[in-house]
């Protein structure tokens, strides 16, 4: 099967001049209503797209009111100007809106609810000479060991597979219209159903692992309802770090990043790449 | 009066809490299940639902349906938790639990899979659905796509701010709304982490798990999924270079995250329903919450002046919980501006 290559092109670092000749690009944002381009920033890289004979997809994240506004506004002007855009979004009303519209709707990562913790690499690979047990003391005096139980086969598929994968639930997208999902590559490896009729993307090289309703800032921002600033959001990333856990912090958003290519037994089932680095320096 | 009528929807993991929290005042019980024989495949992780181990689960069809009975006696609706999103895997158990639950005599389940709320419509017709907030309902276009599948409550985000909330439920009036009141705001969105919420396993408490006697080890030994597992993604002291990366975590206990400022104004944006989170808190800190916002709803329902009734609370929080109201530990803004 051939593997389309799309782009991500963060619409605040990337010029239209220097997109790059491929299959598709995407653009937009995945986690925060308030990094969603100006229309006329994205009908520019949208305009250019076209010119390449590029596709486009625009990504949404879980959206409020003035934001599912915004992004129909968005989504509509690009179809007046480029043919078969695809939204992804990570917002159910969204997604029922979007069939309505023309577009074609894809399941947005954050609504795939993977579980995508770097830590689950413990959990379900205990051969790999992680700690396997440690000694317990507990308030009252008892002491204990605790030892690593093996997953089964079934809590290891659950750890791999996504919810939308069932027959049933995809059924429930194909009604609405949805026939794709956007998904990570975790670090603990994905597990697809080969004859599953939905298709996915898998956005590289980073594993979208949370997100906040507003990026930390200042004194960490203790309140997230706050209205952000969004004009300082520049998708620079920040690492994280927490014992020897390391996360990279882009925007609103969390991410794990591996060097080592995880695996993905997903034969057939996964036909995109989306390749965030591409573009990023 | 200025709350109209508001109920309280507490956690329970046991018959006792059950019987417990109604005791205190609570309106309406929630729980989830998780019996040997899942445990066995599926460990005490949150696989079946969105929250860790056994403590925080009922653990025998006999309670849970003692749970459903007393529900019906008393007139309180018990909700069974069933708010994960499932691979095949787990499906089938789930299914089952559903069937199960409604036989039992339980009238609601509480669910997060848009797929599974399809087959309840279907499977289970006698029992109601509601969404829990890790469906993510954060416009009313999302709120009218879940009520025409048939749910007939929404647990709102933690993440909205009450306008937000007015905004959906006025354009959805056909569902109830429900939103969490005390304790557990997290900093990620609920419905959208992607961290793995196992079990740690602190020497500080008894633990709760079985012992065996192996040999090369005089020890008792217990077997978990992650003996090294350091707590949820929002509990781990992150850094960024020299600083801290959040803010730390609230302490329920002595300083829940709470809402009981905000009753009148949730009222007045259409919700009438508040959740205390902590399914697997300990019982006597499931019936303080549950006594704590009753006596809340009754100053709002007595209060002459929101003012008033503010300061009433404020100092009904305090002789709760043994520490002064913070605005850090605010439920909600009453909008995107940050107001209060």
């Amino acid at each position: 099967m051939t593997v389309e290559h799309a782009v991500w092109a963060d619409w605040r670092r990337v010029r239209a001049s220097e997109l790059p000749a491929t299959a598709r690009i995407y653009l937009g944002h995945e986690t925060c209503e308030h990094l969603l381009p100006p229309v006329s920033t994205a009908l520019e890289l949208a305009r250019a797209a076209r010119d390449l004979g590029t596709r486009l997809t625009l990504a949404c994240p879980f959206l409020t009111e003035p934001g599912i506004a915004a992004a129909l506004r968005l989504t509509e002007a690009l179809q007046r100007t480029v043919d078969h855009v695809e939204v992804a979004a990570s917002d159910w009303g969204l997604l029922s809106r979007v069939r309505g519209s023309g577009a074609t709707p894809v399941l947005g990562r954050l609504l795939t609810a993977q579980v995508t913790d770097p830590r689950l690499l413990r959990l379900l690979r205990p051969e790999d000479g992680f700690e396997r047990e440690r000694e317990v003391v507990h308030a009252d005096g008892t002491r204990c060991v605790l030892r690593r139980r093996r997953p089964s086969a079934a809590l290891a598929h659950h750890y791999q597979s996504v919810w939308c994968d069932r027959p049933d639930a995809a059924a429930f997208l194909a009604a609405l219209g949805i026939t794709r999902c956007e998904l990570s590559c975790p670090q603990h490896g994905l597990a697809l159903d080969a004859a599953s009729p939905l298709r996915y993307s898998i956005h590289v090289p980073d594993a979208l692992v949370a997100a906040m309703r507003r990026c930390p800032a200042g004194d960490h921002d203790r309140d997230a309802a706050v209205r952000c600033r969004s004009l300082s959001c520049t998708g620079d990333e920040v690492t994280w770090r927490c014992g020897g856990l390391e996360l990279i912090r882009i925007d609103n958003a969390l991410y794990h990043r591996s060097s080592a290519a995880p695996a993905c037994h997903a034969p057939g089932a996964v036909d995109r790449v989306v390749d965030h680095a591409l573009l990023r320096s | 009066m200025l709350a109209p009528s508001v109920g309280i929807v507490a956690p329970v993991s046991s018959l006792a809490d059950a019987e417990a929290a109604i005791a205190a005042g609570a309106d309406e019980l929630y729980c989830g299940a998780l019996f040997d024989d899942a445990v066995a495949i599926f460990g005490d992780g949150e696989v079946l639902s969105r929250r860790q181990g056994r403590p925080a689960h009922v653990r025998t069809p006999d309670e849970l349906a003692a749970i459903a009975a007393l529900g019906t006696s008393t007139g309180h609706r018990v909700a069974l938790t069933l708010n994960g999103r499932y691979s095949s895997s787990e499906q089938p158990r789930i299914l089952e639990l559903a069937v199960t639950w409604e036989a039992m005599g339980g009238g609601t389940v509480m669910v997060a899979d848009p797929a599974l709320i399809v087959w309840l419509h279907e499977r289970c017709p006698r029992l109601s659905v509601h969404l829990s907030l890790l469906a993510g309902v954060f416009n009313s276009a999302s709120a009218r796509l879940f009520a025409s599948l048939g749910v007939t409550r929404i647990v709102l985000p933690r993440d909205l701010c009450i306008d937000e909330m007015a905004a959906i439920t006025a354009a959805v009036p056909e569902v109830e709304y429900e939103a969490l009141a005390l304790h557990q705001k997290c900093r990620f969105v609920d419905g959208m982490c992607g961290f793995y919420h196992g079990v740690r396993i602190p020497e500080n408490v008894p633990a709760d798990f079985a012992y065996e006697r192996v040999a090369g080890t005089e020890l008792a030994v217990a077997w978990c999924d992650d003996p090294a597992y350091e707590g949820h993604g929002c509990e781990l002291a992150w850094v960024a270079g020299e600083e801290r990366a959040l803010p730390p975590r609230c302490d329920d206990v002595g300083a829940p995250h709470c809402a009981a400022c905000q009753i009148a104004a949730l009222a007045r944006a259409g919700v009438h329903h508040l959740k205390i989170a902590g399914r697997g808190f300990p019982t006597v800190l499931i019936t303080r919450a549950v006594r704590f916002l009753r006596l809340a709803v009754g100053i709002w329902d007595r209060a002459k002046s929101e003012e008033g009734a503010r300061r009433t609370v404020i100092t009904a929080y305090s002789r709760a919980f043994g520490s002064s109201c913070d605005a850090d530990r605010c439920y909600y803004r009453l909008n995107a501006e940050g107001d209060w």
